[in-house]
């Protein structure tokens, strides 16, 4: 488990390695100076209290923000490979009552497969059912997105990455208010798809729950706290760096 | 003939440049930009009459010309007010949008051109009734033609228009429903992002001053939102509700002249009333129609009812 972060480097390039990355709005940094490397085939959580600039990491990653310093995934620059990285975005980022079913925004994961500007075709359509089905939404497909609960809708933006076969996933929030089975759903995908050799990477706002689901995680407070094996990175000093002393004796003491 | 001279053209301008702003405005609502509409319509009115002024006459190109530096004027000038001033950005467009268009009635009277068929009344609520087809000499015209060339220049205008946007929204259907729905992940994938919110703006403005000089200002912001978002009551579904868009707009362009060139003569009135203005009322009557008895609220009721 605890393999030396070099030797990985040394072979094949990893799926994400981060270099000075800052990411600021209104000049003030939401991300400082962050380096990092993920490594392959690992569920990776994103941790760190609230303003932490968790979500901005990812979104300077994805060049969704301006932001300095470099990303590269799988060796390349992010814009070079973006048919091998999906993204599931925080589901309160887009308008619900927008008029589509389930199998219209599933299908979206394949517009960049068909192609710009090319139609979607029957077996893309076949492929999105199958992708609902997979999160347990086989009978939702028709069902107009507005009509969906929130564990529903966010099972839905999960189906959409899925049938994107990517290698790297990065998800937003994921567990923001959905109920356990949305929960316990998307967990057991994530390590289906993680011993498939894929890499996860999910922003996350629950510590208690990363001992038990993740390999990794990335501790954040604007700069990067630690990075590395869950148990190596939230240690009591390491929390205390991100959360301050008090409430990390107490989530030390939970755990 | 009076029906072929006279209503023919003036309905036919007022369903095109109904069907026009519609089609773009599913668009704008679903994404949250119905104003968007509203300040390219204002923004581009003193470089329309620029364009007119320094042409000397309705020009098209002159005056498609004047409308795009008007609104990339704007543009830059909202980012400066951004930017420098630090005024947000919903003030910074209130501000830009309403001194360009207060800047184009100035433009109006002092070039003279309100001396012309192009004036203030014009601006507000278009000139529908000033669509003549002088050649047209019978039904047998509409298959002439000779005769079909002497078309008002603005139902040639609209109809390229029209063209436009129809081709632009087959070739683009599902990025634009991916732009519309969820921007971030069109981003995120890779998706010519830049290239489709660029051509909404385009085809916006090129909606906008097509159907401005036919209808006015008011037609034009209203028939932007009114039609989008009376689809938007009846149905759950993107391709359907830009269809229920078109046959709205249209009906309510028809509707509109109907009642306003006829009814007030029927019930001996002495003059008919102003056709864009019977139009924007009657949108505005349909949605409401549509917000008490759509179909979606009906099989819904508030959202997550269903599930």
């Amino acid at each position: 488990m605890l393999r030396d972060p070099a030797k990985t480097a040394a072979g094949v390039p990893p799926p994400l390695s981060i270099r000075n990355m800052t990411v600021a709005y209104d000049r003030r940094a939401a991300v400082d100076d962050v380096s990092l490397t993920i490594r392959n085939g690992r569920l990776v959580a994103v941790v760190g209290p609230n303003g932490a600039g968790k979500s901005s990491l990812i979104r300077g990653v994805l060049g969704l923000v301006s932001a300095s310093g470099t990303a590269e995934a799988f060796g390349r620059p992010v814009d070079a490979v973006r048919d091998r990285i999906a993204y599931v975005p925080q589901r309160a980022a887009v308008d619900w009552d927008f008029p589509a079913s389930a199998l219209d925004v599933v299908t979206m994961g394949l517009y960049r497969r068909a192609g710009w500007f090319r139609p979607i075709t029957r077996s893309h359509k076949d492929r999105a059912r199958a992708a609902l089905a997979e999160v347990g939404m086989a009978d939702f497909a028709a069902r107009p997105i507005g009509a969906l609960s929130g564990g529903q809708q966010q099972r839905v933006f999960f189906a959409r990455a899925l049938v994107q076969d990517a290698d790297l996933l990065f998800l937003d929030e994921p567990f923001a208010g959905v109920d356990a089975v949305t929960e316990q759903i998307v967990f057991s995908k994530l390590k289906a798809l993680r011993d498939d050799g894929k890499t996860i990477i999910v922003v996350h706002h629950d510590l208690d729950t990363v001992t038990d689901h993740f390999d990794d995680a990335v501790l954040l407070n604007k700069r990067l706290v630690a990075s590395g094996p869950v148990d190596d990175v939230l240690t009591p000093d390491n929390l205390a760096i991100a959360y301050g002393g008090r409430l990390a004796k107490a989530l030390a003491a939970v755990r | 003939m009076t029906f072929l001279a006279i209503d023919l053209p003036a309905v036919l301008a007022g369903a095109l440049a109904a069907l026009v702003c519609a089609l773009v405005g599913n668009v704008l609502v679903l994404r949250r930009q119905a104003l968007l509409g509203d300040a390219i319509s204002h923004v581009v009115l003193p470089g329309l009459v620029a364009g007119f002024w320094i042409s000397g006459a309705a020009s098209l190109v002159a005056m498609l010309s004047g409308a795009l530096i008007a609104a990339l004027l704007a543009v830059a000038l909202i980012a400066v007010f951004r930017n420098v001033g630090r005024v947000n950005g919903d003030a910074a467009t209130g501000v830009v949008f309403t001194a360009f268009f207060a800047a184009g009635i100035l433009f109006l009277s002092v070039s003279g051109a309100g001396s012309t068929n192009f004036d203030i009344h014009t601006v507000l609520f278009g000139n529908l009734e000033g669509n003549l087809w002088v050649a047209a000499e019978g039904w047998g015209s509409l298959l002439d033609p000779v005769a079909l060339v002497e078309l008002p220049d603005s139902i040639g205008r609209l109809a390229a228009v029209l063209a436009i946007v129809l081709a632009a929204g087959a070739l683009a259907f599902k990025e634009i429903r991916l732009v519309a729905f969820d921007p971030i992940y069109a981003r995120a994938s890779g998706a010519p992002y830049r290239l489709v919110a660029g051509g909404i703006v385009v085809l916006t403005a090129l909606a906008a001053v097509a159907a401005f000089e036919a209808v006015g200002a008011i037609l034009v912001v209203a028939m932007f939102v009114c039609p989008a978002a009376t689809a938007r009551c009846l149905t759950d579904r993107f391709g359907t509700q830009i269809a229920l868009s078109a046959a709205i707009a249209v009906t309510a362009a028809v509707a509109g002249y109907v009642l306003a060139a006829f009814v007030p003569l029927t019930l001996g009135f002495e003059r008919s009333v102003n056709a864009a203005g019977v139009i924007v009322v009657t949108a505005g009557l349909l949605q409401l129609a549509a917000m008490l008895f759509g179909a979606k609220r009906k099989g819904y009721g508030p959202r997550g009812a269903f599930a």
